[in-house]
């Protein structure tokens, strides 16, 4: 991995060997939300194991559609993110930038499929602990989609400024490795929400 | 000739472009004028003295609150504070005991001393390190701010629910709790985020992994441990927080959930955390120690494995604390073997402590003689905890002051006297100040007859069946004696912290004597500079070739003319803090990375974090969106690349 990627890194000695700082921080930050993550799934698998009916009598299941179509969205985004990253790596900085437009379309559409679930689900979050849990994991999902969009922004609008280039995309990179962990806060929230065995 | 030093007797410069280069350094790396440039400070040395003084505040605080409360138990049927205070005062005391003193005094050790043993300049995000101190100050100040607004959590540093859901807690009481911790507990993860890269990518050059000292290891242990254990307690508070505010249902059996999730969730953060602030402790103790017996610690090896092994097996202990709230046997008894387990490589560090003095030529000054402290009351602490890991044995003193006497023997053991300690061994590296033997032996003399007298007459009265949190007993119970030699060494220890800090006062005033920079003879290369360190750690690049750099003879300072990167950062030619990163096992060197100095966007973010919980804690929706606008603004401007 080539610290190059950094304007403020510079090699010694025949070729960096390491990550930079920067991506040193943001996987430990993936560690910790992932742990987070882990946390509250294991906080819902719980949940769930107490309950004798799931969903509860009277509780109708969520749209699958919405969940299905945000959870593709964030996976194409995720994959154009890391898409930019090669093309910028291979001197396209301008069809990097293309693509990274893309990527936030795809990520915005998969957060107005989230806030959709939201608004239209069919009951209330005070009414059992199957809609507390369906509330926190969408709320949690986009909540993060929402800050990799703007990660995505940002990087899309340092792009414009020709702050990152072929020589110079730390930020980029750091976008690409945050999308994992958000992609999988999202197919965590469509597992807890869909993929439960009804009981 | 060279114009540097060739060993690690003192790093000065030896010609006049050396002394240029070592005035250059001083400039660039001092802080920037006036009040905002004190304001922005991000160096690790600004940054861990402000947390270890404001801990040490915190400590005193925490600490008049426990007199409070002993004087209030000293005799029966007492009404010295009532029913509602004393809840308050035990909440507030553990809670001020836990998340604003131990962890971030420990904290504050950790990010001044770790790049200095490490060979390294600074930390290797040092604008995240300033935001963890502020969040913590935030939190901290947050959480006795409800006081003035006479609503101080209430309900044990634990938050129990269903006490602490909405219809049996309806005041802002627990809003504060939650939300002043939720805030702590982001500063302890950014911190442990900065310690663990630090520990692989800023040593020194030649420091390899199996080179570097016991302090570090036991950071880095302890930072990965808070990386697992913090983030499911913030989920935890942040689904009570929802429960209380919005009437989600996750605690609310009625509504589906299960209040013992609380429990598991707290426990899974609240057992780690008891080892998170003792091995770092643990990790000062090695390093007086070794001083102290002027050798090296026995086993350093087994030690090192110790502190890793109990830091992964201490993951597996939550349970433990669970025993009475009908849990299967079988499980209960498959924690009780973990808990066991732990004891081993407890076990291995005390034998290693007591082997490296059996062997050492000891120096008994105030330093090591708490360690020895720490080491018969860990010792103790450990015992008990044996005891209390077996389940019957626990279901006879569950809630009662036994527990008390059990966790002050270890905390107090385990992490204080370590902490304290610590403060004369590390004194002339932080300030430059040295406290005087004389009172540092009666404080620690006062402070070990007070801790004894004041927490082992509470195992009796634990089995004598006096339980936890209440606030009087009626006379004719039999605990009337022991409650009062129990306040009685409260009142000694209190005096004991109140010499130490007069010592620490008196070491800073100005006809005090100032320390040399290795007053003790140390073995790691913190002692190489001067006392206390400028604000370039090192003027030129430590080479390390064993973990006694100090005493091995031949680790060196790098030599400028045959390596680039280490005239590099000598010579301040590009007026940029810069600093070497190497690989992370063997510690070569690979780049050079250039470094912020001065910011006030992580005292802004912080404010903006404040203003939401402020927005939240009053359902005031005008302020949580401000509040949240102002975090996405701060946050950007931060990360802008060249805005400092």
């Amino acid at each position: 991995m080539s610290t190059r990627i950094s304007r403020t890194a510079f090699p010694v000695r025949g070729g960096p060997q390491g990550a930079p700082i920067g991506v040193w921080g943001i996987w430990m930050t993936i560690v910790v939300l992932g742990t987070a993550l882990a946390g509250l799934v294991v906080s819902g698998v719980y949940l769930y194991w107490g309950q004798d009916e799931w969903p509860p009598a009277g509780f109708e299941a969520p749209v699958l559609t919405r969940g299905a179509l945000a959870l593709a969205l964030s996976v194409g985004a995720g994959a154009l993110v890391v898409a930019a990253l090669r093309t910028m790596r291979a001197g396209g900085e301008r069809a990097a930038g293309h693509i990274l437009l893309g990527a936030l379309l795809a990520a915005t559409g998969c957060l107005a499929f989230l806030v959709l679930d939201l608004v239209q689900a069919p009951w209330h979050w005070d009414e059992h602990v199957y809609a507390s849990l369906f509330y926190v994991f969408v709320g949690y999902a986009a909540t993060f989609v929402a800050v990799s969009a703007l990660m995505i922004a940002a990087v899309l609008v340092q792009r414009v400024a020709g702050m990152i280039d072929t020589g110079r995309h730390l930020e980029l990179k750091v976008t690409a490795i945050f999308w994992i962990h958000t992609i999988a806060t999202v197919v965590a929230a469509f597992a807890m929400v869909h993929l439960l065995p009804h009981r | 000739m060279s114009d540097q030093p060739q060993t690690f007797q003192g790093d000065q410069p030896h010609s006049p472009q050396g002394v240029a280069d070592r005035e250059a350094l001083d400039q660039l790396w001092d802080q920037q004028p006036g009040f905002t440039g004190w304001l922005g400070q991000c160096n690790h040395k600004a940054v861990g003295r402000r947390y270890i003084f404001t801990a040490f505040v915190f400590m005193l605080v925490g600490g008049a609150m426990a007199m409070l409360m002993r004087t209030q138990l000293a005799v029966p049927d007492n009404d010295f504070v009532g029913a509602e205070t004393f809840n308050q005062l035990f909440t507030m005391h553990g809670s001020i005991m836990m998340f604003l003193f131990v962890v971030p005094m420990l904290k504050g050790f950790l990010i001044y001393f770790m790049p200095l043993m490490l060979g390294a300049r600074d930390m290797p995000m040092p604008r995240l390190n300033a935001f963890g101190y502020w969040a913590f100050l935030g939190g901290g100040l947050f959480l006795l701010s409800s006081f003035l607004f006479g609503a101080a959590p209430d309900s044990g540093w634990f938050a129990y629910v269903p006490l602490t859901r909405q219809e049996f807690n309806p005041g802002l009481n627990l809003d504060f709790w939650l939300l002043g911790v939720v805030m702590i507990e982001i500063s302890g993860i950014v911190g442990a985020i900065e310690v663990v890269v630090l520990f692989f990518r800023f040593r020194a050059p030649g420091m390899t992994i199996s080179r570097v000292p016991i302090f570090a290891w036991s950071g880095m242990v302890a930072s990965a441990m808070i990386l697992f254990a913090f983030p499911p307690l913030v989920i935890g508070t942040l689904l009570l927080e929802l429960d209380r505010k919005i009437g989600t249902a996750f605690y609310d059996a009625a509504g589906g959930g299960d209040p013992l999730l609380w429990q598991h969730l707290f426990w899974w953060f609240g057992h780690p955390e008891v080892y998170i602030q003792l091995i770092p402790a643990l990790g000062i103790a090695a390093a007086i120690t070794s001083v102290a017996c002027r050798r090296r610690m026995a086993a350093r090896t087994p030690v090192i494995a110790s502190v890793v092994a109990i830091g992964i097996l201490s993951f597996g202990l939550w349970v433990h604390h669970m025993y009475a709230v009908g849990i299967e046997l079988l499980s209960t008894s498959l924690f009780t073997a973990a808990s066991f387990m732990i004891a081993i490589p407890s076990g291995v560090i005390v034998m290693a402590f007591i082997a490296t003095m059996w062997w050492g030529r000891i120096r008994f000054d105030s330093s090591m003689l708490y360690v020895i402290g720490f080491i018969v009351i860990f010792v103790l602490g450990g015992i008990t905890g044996v005891m209390v890991a077996i389940v019957p044995f626990d279901w006879q003193v569950h809630d009662t002051y036994f527990i008390v006497a059990h966790m002050h023997y270890v905390m107090v053991g385990g992490s204080l006297f370590p902490i304290l300690g610590g403060f004369h061994h590390f004194l002339p590296k932080l300030t430059g100040a040295m406290m005087t033997e004389g009172l540092g032996k009666w404080a620690f003399a006062l402070n070990f007859i007070g801790f004894n007298l004041a927490f082992f007459p509470q195992h009796i009265l634990g089995m004598f069946g006096m339980t936890r949190r209440i606030w009087t007993y009626e006379e004719g119970l039999g605990w009337e004696g022991l409650n009062l030699a129990s306040t009685a060494g409260s009142y000694i220890m209190g005096i004991g912290i109140l010499l130490f800090t007069i010592n620490l006062l008196l070491a800073h005033r100005r006809s005090a004597p100032r320390a040399p920079a290795d007053p003790w003879g140390g073995d790691t290369i913190e002692w190489a500079t001067d006392s206390p360190a400028p604000n370039f750690n090192y003027q030129y690049v430590p080479v390390v070739e064993s973990p006694e750099p100090m005493w091995d003879g031949r680790s060196r300072f790098a030599e400028a003319g045959t390596e680039g990167w280490a005239e590099r950062l000598d010579q301040p030619r590009r007026g940029v803090r810069e600093n070497i990163a190497t690989t992370g096992l063997d510690a070569e060197p690979d780049h050079v990375i250039a470094l912020p100095g001065h910011s006030l966007w992580p005292l802004f973010l912080t404010i903006a974090i404040m203003v939401f919980l402020v927005g939240v804690l009053l359902d005031a929706v005008g302020l949580i969106g401000i509040g949240l606008v102002a975090c996405v603004g701060c946050a950007a401007a931060w990360l802008w690349p060249g805005v400092e």
